[in-house]
């Protein structure tokens, strides 16, 4: 069964990952942009990593058969430093129109602060402007204020929620998320967000409609097979084959459909994969045996 | 620099398969509009914008078996997105009525490099040799032969007259050498036989030895153009490993 999995920064992960990944089962994977673990002091930076979410990565990716995606954005945490921000949502109209980008994100809230506000607010007009669905980051801390409260300043915005994915939900605000019209986007995390058994849980009690399993695995601890993992255990649940489908695959194409960039057919039909294509010494392979094969 | 004939062949060829594979397509209008647009900007957000709308409008149509029969030589620029020869036209439009500083088009160009997608990248390498002055673009041509994308670089490396004409000897020795560790068919570099030299025989066959100690083949158009103008001492050597070379 193909997964996709709609949230998950692998420019952090190694390759061994990404053979795991393929062999699990993962045909897609959305990178949305971040930060990375520090905050950057240099709008060159930003560039750069954007750069490299539509170059390097996405070339990356698919020596192992994954299709890479990406969301564009300025992360909240990084929206506090108000005079790079404003550099940065400068070159953000550059990469937004780009192939492969999905939407504008993920964007939101952090501590909840006025530059915070700002910034998230500046992008979901950005993001109508370039007509992109917007993935829209919940903070750790007082979660369920800043669901809420995102939420308004979208509808606000008059963001119809079908263009909008909430992410990182728990028991607390998947009902509220749900009834207001969002894709609801959970976290699988080893130890804290949610994990696989409570993931089931969701899943049986609120169906599969709009809701979307994702890693968010990045440099921390972290687990990229979150998806295939968690339909394993839906799956030793007894929760119906087309529920499991739909919250570790079919959404997530419905949701980031909106933007005309993510499209079955590029991974479905036409992409097989060379290894052989590979650089020897400086590429990821580095004189290993090379694989073929079709995802 | 005078652009030589494989130059002027490639552009006459590339312009003449962009409009035939615009005939066969229903994007005429597009492109007359998009270049149009393209000939006004004067910023890399600009152009991004022609881009966008491109990406956005312009169908996936595929080339007749007609027109593939008619260019066999130009089989990569088939292959192409119409959208991306496209966005390469509009790029082309740009350079051509730039009214601006010289020196201003080339950082645009560098900007849209440094800011481009795996695709888009490929398509300015593309494009390059129909630019006006093209040896103003050796820094972004340099960038895409030090690239670990490897569909980047062949864009440059194979079928693309470029680094022929503007790269140095010991550029152009590196690109060759890169070109065959990525395993691609030398056959495809435009110019492989009139700018070898003795120093690129010379690397070519400590290539050929490394493979032979590690039990690895090697291609056999790579031991023949090794052979070109190898010393005699050099070739003494190959010819007591050649008997156990592994070919492919």
């Amino acid at each position: 069964m193909p997964y996709i999995d709609p949230h998950i920064h692998v420019s952090a992960r190694t390759t061994d990952d990404y053979q795991r990944m393929h062999a699990a089962g993962i045909v897609a994977v959305v990178e949305p942009a971040f930060w990375l673990g520090q905050p950057r002091t240099s709008v060159g930076t930003f560039q750069d990593y954007f750069s490299s979410l539509i170059g390097w990565e996405r070339f990356r990716a698919s020596q192992f058969g994954i299709r890479h995606y990406c969301t564009i954005g300025l992360n909240s945490k990084e929206a506090n430093n108000e005079r790079l921000a404003d550099e940065v949502m400068e070159i953000l109209p550059l990469f937004l129109g780009k192939d492969g980008v999905v939407a504008i994100g993920e964007i939101g809230y952090d501590d909840q602060s006025d530059a915070e506000d700002k910034y998230f607010r500046l992008q979901i007009e950005l993001g109508k402007k370039f007509e992109k669905p917007i993935l829209v980051h919940t903070p750790h801390r007082a979660k369920k204020e800043g669901v809420l409260r995102s939420m308004d300043v979208l509808e606000e915005h008059e963001v119809p929620p079908h263009m909008a994915i909430i992410d990182h939900n728990n028991e607390e605000t998947v009902r509220e998320v749900l009834d207001r019209g969002y894709w609801t986007g959970f976290t699988i995390y080893p130890d804290t967000k949610m994990g696989k058994e409570r993931m089931a849980n969701v899943v049986q009690e609120y169906g599969s409609e709009r809701i979307i399993v994702n890693s968010s695995a990045d440099w921390g601890v972290s687990n990229p097979l979150s998806v295939p993992d968690c339909a394993a255990v839906m799956r030793e649940r007894g929760i119906d084959e087309a529920d499991i489908r739909k919250v570790t695959y079919q959404n997530a194409i419905d949701s980031y459909a909106a933007s005309g960039q993510f499209n079955p057919a590029d991974w479905e039909e036409s992409f097989s994969f060379d290894q052989a294509e590979l650089m020897e010494g400086n590429s990821v392979l580095r004189g290993q045996a090379p694989k073929s094969g079709s995802s | 620099m005078r652009q030589n004939s494989s130059s002027v062949e490639y552009a006459i060829n590339y312009r003449e398969i962009y409009q035939q594979r615009l005939l066969e397509s229903d994007c005429e209008a597009l492109s007359k509009s998009a270049l149009g647009a393209a000939r006004e900007s004067t910023r890399p957000s600009e152009l991004v914008e022609v881009w966008a709308m491109i990406g956005a409008k312009c169908a996936a149509t595929p080339v007749s078996q007609e027109l593939s029969n008619k260019y066999p030589v130009y089989s990569h620029l088939m292959e192409l997105p119409l959208k991306d020869l496209m966005k390469s036209m509009a790029l082309e439009e740009t350079c051509r009525s730039w009214s601006g500083e010289c020196e201003d088009f080339v950082l645009l160009l560098e900007r849209l490099y440094q800011t481009a997608d795996v695709q888009e990248q490929q398509l300015i390498i593309s494009v390059l040799p129909l630019l006006k002055s093209p040896e103003r673009f050796l820094y972004i041509a340099t960038e895409a032969a030090r690239t670990n994308i490897v569909p980047v670089f062949s864009a440059l490396a194979l079928n693309n007259p470029f680094p022929q004409e503007h790269f140095s000897e010991n550029q152009w020795n590196q690109m060759v050498l890169k070109t065959i560790f990525v395993g691609c068919n030398i056959a495809q570099i435009v110019g492989l036989h009139e700018r070898h030299n003795s120093a690129l025989s010379e690397t070519i066959f400590q290539y050929v030895r490394e493979r032979h100690s590690a039990h690895r083949s090697v291609p056999s158009a790579v031991v023949e153009l090794c052979e070109r103008q190898l010393t005699e001492s050099c070739q003494l050597q190959l010819n007591t490993i050649k008997p156990d070379l592994r070919k492919e």
